[in-house]
């Protein structure tokens, strides 16, 4: 049968696949996109921006933090703002998978050395890790016990996790901007809305035949990236393992640093009893890593300034007092 | 069957129609004559029910576009000046196109390729076609819905004379089926071929209308003497010559026109003068007046200016 409303959506369909150039920008150039994107990020190559960290565990640590916080905010003359939220380990993997900070730090039982926990792949985490590590040194002295890190994987916090995401929206954005605004002002130009009003077609059948079409072409791009994302999605996460974190050179440097001996030590499997809850949050490789070298105080500028989360299992008002907001 | 009475409608800065009114029979063939800017296209968009009137009022069998839009859409047809259509369409498929909109179905689009006479590019797209060729598929689309009454503007504007002939060709076979037209053109042999009834407009507002024959008769100056010359030096004493009824001059291109009751009479009064004014003349030329001859007349005008 020959029906308007038929015939609306086939045009512009037959508009659209006539013209094979729009099929590479419609369904491939995103593709593309997130696919280079995904490789930039995974590799390790995607810009850093130090927010976020999380420590733990016992008052020893809180002195650490509250000391170093002291010297950090005399020494710059408030030029930096620095958080210390005070959490149970279990509302800090909550906030972790938030994306509200990217990191968090325990005691090791028994022991006066730390515990990070973080997702590798991060380059965020990464950033704040090194940053802390590095401060830490300054606060404690030489002689500090080597710091320990567990790898996690926490799903949807790195930057392909929100650009795809952002990809699609943005596609179905400029396609209804293009396929439905362009469209209609083309026709405009042409005359050719004024001589399909001058017939007995319903004008509300027209602006439903592009809406409609719109929604076909959006699910369309839809399913063709999200397999493309979902057929990548082990690429685009393995790339990043947790030897990036130790290759330090990759990493922005302040001041000198001879963290580059810092090595990585054989696996440990990470007690996954207080992380259960969470869900998504899977312990990974964890190598320990020695932290050793500077002694240099690491001083952070207003952009980079560092929200840290002091854990505190038991006493988390204990050390209330030590938070210094922004 | 069509009646506009006091038409009126302006835009911002020009008055496009000034109190146009016209009486269409049904059946007539009907040319707007003008040059750019006359107001033909407001005016036929009025009646075609897209534009509406400042004031005045357009029926159409006795019904207006305020009360029975769906009724006329049906029985209309219509070409837009300079309507593109969609390029990667085929002609046949803007055709079933068109045809949806009045709930006609696919068996439409072979009667109008035949009548147009595009059947061997139906599955051409639009954007191959010629000039002429897509003018055609216009009025196909303006036919397709067998309309009582055809508007169409300027529906052969930048063809050349084989293209225009056949699509004089097409509405000469439409006469038959007693389908009303109005048609708006530049040219006074279209009108003169495919018409009626003419009404020559200027400037907003309707100069003359009539049949060609009341038109060519009721302005009694018959004959024509059309002249170029070197320069505008004796045009007064050749606007006094016997038997002259009005000079019109165009001073960019130092033509005359001057209309006469009888060039027999005229032509050699007009040629002593010319010597007597040491006048140069570059062309001459004396021919009965047509249609073009009369608009200048009237307005004072080229028709191709
Ligand atoms: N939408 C508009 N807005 C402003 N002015 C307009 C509009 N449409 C037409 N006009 C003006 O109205 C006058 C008449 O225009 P119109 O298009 O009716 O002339 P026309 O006789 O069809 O000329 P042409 O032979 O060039 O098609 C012109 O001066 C034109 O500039
Ligand atoms: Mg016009």
């Amino acid at each position: 049968m020959n029906k308007p409303f038929f015939n609306l959506v086939a045009l512009q369909f037959k508009e659209f696949f006539r013209e094979p150039e729009i099929i590479f920008w419609a369904f491939v150039l995103p593709i593309v996109l997130s696919w280079l994107l995904g490789i930039a990020i995974g590799s390790g190559g995607g810009t850093v921006s130090g927010r976020a960290a999380v420590i733990e565990s016992s008052e020893a640590t809180a002195d650490y933090w509250i000391s170093w916080i002291a010297r950090e905010r005399d020494s710059s003359r408030g030029e930096h703002a620095i958080d210390f939220p005070i959490l149970t380990r279990d509302d800090a993997i909550v906030a972790l998978k938030k994306g509200e900070i990217s990191l968090f730090i325990e005691r090791i039982p028994g022991s006066d050395s730390l515990r990070y926990f973080f997702d590798p792949r991060s380059g965020e985490a990464q950033m704040t890790y090194l940053t802390l590590e590095r401060s830490l040194d300054g606060a404690r002295g030489t002689a500090s016990p080597p710091s320990e890190v567990v790898a996690l994987r926490i799903q949807g916090t790195r930057y392909v996790d929100f650009l795809v995401p952002g990809l699609l929206a943005m596609d179905i954005m400029s396609s209804a901007l293009w396929g439905i605004g362009w469209a209609l002002i083309e026709i405009r130009i042409k005359k050719l809305l004024r001589r399909m009003a001058a017939t007995p077609m319903h004008k509300s059948m027209f602006l439903a035949s592009h809406f409609v079409t719109r929604l076909i072409v959006n699910a369309l791009e839809f399913v063709a990236l999200f397999v493309f994302v979902y057929h990548q999605r082990h690429h685009l996460s393995d790339d990043a393992s947790l030897g990036s974190v130790l290759q330090l050179p990759s990493l922005p440097r302040v001041g000198d640093s001879d963290r580059s001996e810092a090595s990585a030590h054989d696996a440990r499997r990470f007690d996954t009893e207080h992380l259960q809850r969470g869900g998504g949050l899977r312990p990974g490789r964890a190598p320990r890593v020695r932290a050793g070298g500077t002694r240099r105080a690491f001083l952070l500028r207003r952009h980079e300034a560092i929200q840290m989360v002091l854990i505190d299992r038991g006493a988390r008002d204990a050390t209330a007092g030590a938070r210094i907001s922004r | 069957m069509i009646s506009a009475r006091n038409i009126v409608k302006s835009f911002k800065d020009v008055r496009a129609v000034r109190g146009v009114s016209l009486e269409i029979p049904r059946g007539q063939y009907i040319a707007i004559l003008g040059p750019n800017g006359a107001g033909k296209t407001t005016l036929v968009e009025m009646i075609e029910g897209i534009q509406k009137p400042d004031a005045g009022e357009i029926r159409i069998l006795g019904k207006s576009w305020s009360t029975d839009e769906a009724h006329l859409r049906r029985i209309m047809g219509l070409s837009l000046q300079e309507t593109a259509y969609i390029d990667k369409l085929t002609v046949e498929e803007t055709l079933n196109l068109f045809a949806s909109f009045f709930g006609l179905g696919v068996d439409v689009a072979p009667r109008i390729l035949d009548l147009i006479n595009l059947a061997d590019k139906r599955k051409s797209y639009v954007m191959n076609l010629s000039h002429g060729m897509r003018q055609r598929l216009s009025i196909g689309i303006a036919l397709i819905n067998e309309p009582e009454i055809l508007i169409l503007d300027e529906p052969t504007t930048g063809l050349d004379p084989v293209a225009r002939r056949e699509i004089w060709d097409i509405l000469v076979d439409l006469k038959k089926k007693k389908t009303s037209l109005i048609l708006t053109t530049h040219y006074m042999e279209e009108a003169e071929y495919l018409c009626d009834y003419i009404v020559i407009m200027d400037r907003g507002s309707v100069v003359v209308e009539g049949t060609l024959e009341e038109l060519l008769t009721a302005h009694t100056h018959r004959e024509v003497i059309s002249f170029t010359a070197s320069d505008r030096r004796g045009a007064e004493a050749f606007s006094r010559v016997e038997g002259a009824l009005g000079l019109v001059w165009d001073e960019k291109s130092n033509r005359g026109h001057l209309s006469v009751r009888d060039i027999v009479t005229s032509l050699p009064r007009f040629l002593e003068a010319v010597e007597r004014e040491k006048a140069t003349l570059l062309a001459l030329e004396c021919r009965k007046m047509n249609l073009d001859d009369l608009f200048i007349n009237l307005t004072g005008r080229h028709l191709h200016e």
